[in-house]
């Protein structure tokens, strides 16, 4: 047998992330503990050479490895999202881990071991390495939630993060094995076809497809497997907590985009179905539960379960302009949490334990912090979805995209719990602007050079892709056309 | 040879112990066990399904889920070891720090 | 299949008699040894046997967090080696690609290890 043609251009970015992963992980015990930063300035160096190989490799829609590896325009567009959420969270890092004095260089190879593990995800329609890019996120990150190991909350959030995730391993893989067993392929094509041939719904294809439901469901935390959501995201350090709810999310989206959003044959008006009922039960669960939640951390955890649900509309409407406004979706979010929790990781690294996290520890902050102040009012507009942000774009194309095909009630739903995401939001934004501080006010550190780069980013792409959204919008939308 | 229904019927029981300890147990290894046993009823059904199709396609899949779940393992026992040593105790129903 | 031609029935009554044999054993050895023998009680009998040494703690002794930790890098390199073993059987078809392929495979892993060994994760004391 002979060396088998293997595309390595096509991999570039994804072996440029590991290969990164696996040097800085090697140079951590040989620096000082004084000079571990040096790693998070590999590790951004590296991730910038992988942002310019997948600019390289757009438009290629090629496949390799025997189709195991696609690397079509909607994968390009994934792995951007997690090289940049993956960046901007190294960004956030830096001093946030100096200011918390854990300052350990696993960390950031850690982050990029989880990007890698999201590319391989959004680059694959097989189920074996897609099954592969989820764990190689997720063990990453049960550790990297668990990364304050001295902090009680932080090994609480891993505990539950890990025993919840490993939990919903276990369904996936059952799931694989029957959607295996009937079809006889792993690759989601195969599967399509082999499920078209048949009339009558396969009770296997059914449980398969269900189980696999539940495994990504709790990835994205779909109501009602979303419980590990607000818990894992409270405890996990500020910055880690921006970057699960930017890139693991968009990934396991991504899978599911993939595997879902085409169906398989015969059990797609059952999935149809499903995936209404929880999309509005995670929406509205979602919302209303973060009313009353005082821990900003946890109030966007459950903000983060009700985006999910908005996005899980795509699942039902199921077109290609429906993944297409998902990842435009998807793209929105991530840049607006992530810049969220740059300011919620200042503030917050402002001590050394958690005691910064309460809404009410922003009191007061835009008069005394008048730019901090407004960044943070951009993204919780944007994350309510307010013109001309990025976020109203993302939910526009969405909302547009269903009521073409007809789905009236869910977008009737969808747009009411939007006008109930607005309270929680703005009760951020009225504590920062409107309250006097009573008592002496929260120290906030003044922002490093990293974070002021990073957070001038992400208001330039959240005001941009609302200002101008078709350019983005081209580009998701072609990477859909790529992907079936 | 042994029908498919069969490998497949044990094969549910050993996922439902396993659900079931998942949700039943307080110590957190046993509910590391449990999981695990999942994990194992899959490769069981896995192997089954791969054995009935005669496509080796299934055993490599249980290669790489072994491989997966022992690298689960380790970094669950290792966070499991934070946790004891942050509290004394692997009983789940301390870990309440967060709750609602 | 090899068994093309037997009931079930005849499959597995191998199994059955290997059952029925051991069963009988069993019974037989610790009710000849439990008829026959004379029982005397000591101290020194009552200790657990850990093959003739002399014990020194209870059973319930906490081991060091080393033990783990040895024990969870021995689990993660042990289920590794379940790669080599289809290359191993398949040695001669994939021939260099097959090798190139391992050695890469390999040299992850040693990644892993210096890693380690550079942490003192085995280091004794």
């Amino acid at each position: 047998m002979s060396f088998p043609n293997v595309d390595f251009a096509l991999l570039s970015p994804s072996l440029i992330v590991c290969i990164t992963a696996l040097l800085t992980m090697l140079l951590v015990p040989f620096l000082g503990e004084k000079r571990q930063v040096v790693v998070a300035h590999l590790s951004w160096i590296g991730l910038s050479i992988a942002l310019f190989a997948v600019s390289q490799q757009i438009g290629k829609n090629a496949t390799t490895f025997g189709g195991m590896f696609l690397g079509d325009d909607f994968s390009q567009f994934f792995s951007g999202i997690f090289i940049v959420a993956a960046m901007l969270t190294i960004f956030t890092s830096i001093d946030y881990l100096r200011r918390k004095e854990n300052e350990h260089g696993e960390y950031y190879p850690l982050i990029l071991f989880a990007t890698y593990g999201m590319m391989v995800m959004a680059s694959s329609s097989n189920l074996l390495v897609i099954f592969l890019g989820l764990e190689i996120m997720s063990v990453s990150l049960y550790v990297l939630a668990g990364f304050a190991r001295t902090e009680l909350k932080s090994t609480e959030a891993a505990i539950k993060y890990f025993l919840l995730g490993a939990f919903a391993t276990g369904f996936t893989v059952f799931g694989i094995a029957f959607v295996y067993g009937v079809t006889g392929t792993f690759d989601v094509a195969g599967i399509i076809n082999a499920a078209f041939g048949q009339s009558n719904v396969d009770t296997f294809l059914i449980i398969g497809s269900a189980l696999l439901l539940i495994g990504f469901g709790f990835k994205v935390a779909a109501v009602p497997f979303h419980m590990w959501a607000p818990d894992a995201y409270e405890g996990a350090p500020s910055p880690i907590t921006g970057f699960m709810s930017a890139g693991p999310k968009a990934a396991a989206f991504a899978a599911m985009l993939r595997i879902f959003s085409v169906g398989f044959g015969s059990t797609v008006p059952h999935l149809q179905t499903l995936f209404w009922i929880v999309a509005v039960a995670t929406m509205t669960v979602g919302n209303i539960i973060a009313l009353r939640q005082n821990n900003i951390k946890r109030m966007l955890a459950f903000s983060s379960i009700a985006h999910a649900g908005y996005i899980l509309i795509a699942l039902v409407v199921g077109t290609g302009e429906a993944s297409s406004a998902a990842a435009l979706y998807l793209l929105a979010y991530a840049l607006t949490n992530l810049g969220a929790f740059m300011v919620i990781a200042l503030v917050d690294s402002g001590a050394k334990h958690d005691e910064f996290t309460s809404i009410d520890t922003y009191t007061g902050l835009a008069r005394k912090r008048p730019f901090l102040g407004l960044a943070l009012t951009l993204f919780m507009l944007s994350l309510a979805g307010f013109p001309p942000t990025a976020g109203f774009m993302g939910k526009f194309v969405l909302f547009k995209a269903a009521v073409s095909q007809g789905f009236y009630v869910l977008i009737v739903i969808a747009v009411l719990n939007s006008l109930v995401s607005v309270f929680y939001y703005l009760r951020v934004v009225v504590k920062m602007f409107m309250t006097e501080p009573d008592g002496q006010p929260v120290e906030v550190p003044a922002v490093p050079v990293f974070l002021m780069v990073a957070l001038a980013f992400a208001v330039a792409a959240v005001l941009l892709i609302g200002v101008y959204p078709q350019g983005w919008f081209n580009f998701a939308g072609l990477s859909i056309l790529g992907a079936n | 040879m042994v029908p498919l229904e069969y490998y497949l019927v044990v094969a549910g029981i050993i996922f439902t112990i396993g659900m079931i300890g998942v949700i039943v147990a307080r110590n957190i290894i046993i509910i590391f066990m449990s999981i695990e046993l999942m994990l194992n009823a899959a490769n069981l059904a896995m192997i089954a399904f791969s054995r009935n199709l005669g496509s080796m396609g299934g055993h490599v899949m249980v290669f790489m889920i072994m491989t997966v779940a022992a690298a689960e393992a380790a970094v669950g026992l290792s966070i499991i070891i934070a946790l004891f040593r942050n509290r004394d105790s692997a009983n789940i129903d301390e870990v309440n720090l967060m709750k609602w | 299949m090899s068994e093309v031609g037997l009931t079930s029935f005849e499959t597995y009554f191998p199994i059955f008699f290997q059952i029925v044999l051991a069963i009988i054993i069993g019974v037989l050895m610790f009710g000849v040894s439990a008829m026959l023998g004379r029982r005397s009680k000591s101290r020194v009998k009552d200790e657990a046997y850990e093959c003739g040494i002399e014990v020194t703690t209870d059973t319930r002794h906490r081991f060091s967090v080393k033990f783990y930790l040895v024990a969870i890098l021995f689990i993660v390199f042990d289920l590794e080696t379940v790669f080599l073993f289809p290359w191993a059987v398949n040695y001669k078809q994939l021939g260099l690609f097959g090798l190139v392929e391992m050695v890469i495979f390999i040299l992850i892993l040693l990644v892993g290890y210096v890693y380690i060994v550079k942490k003192g994760a085995i280091k004794w004391d």
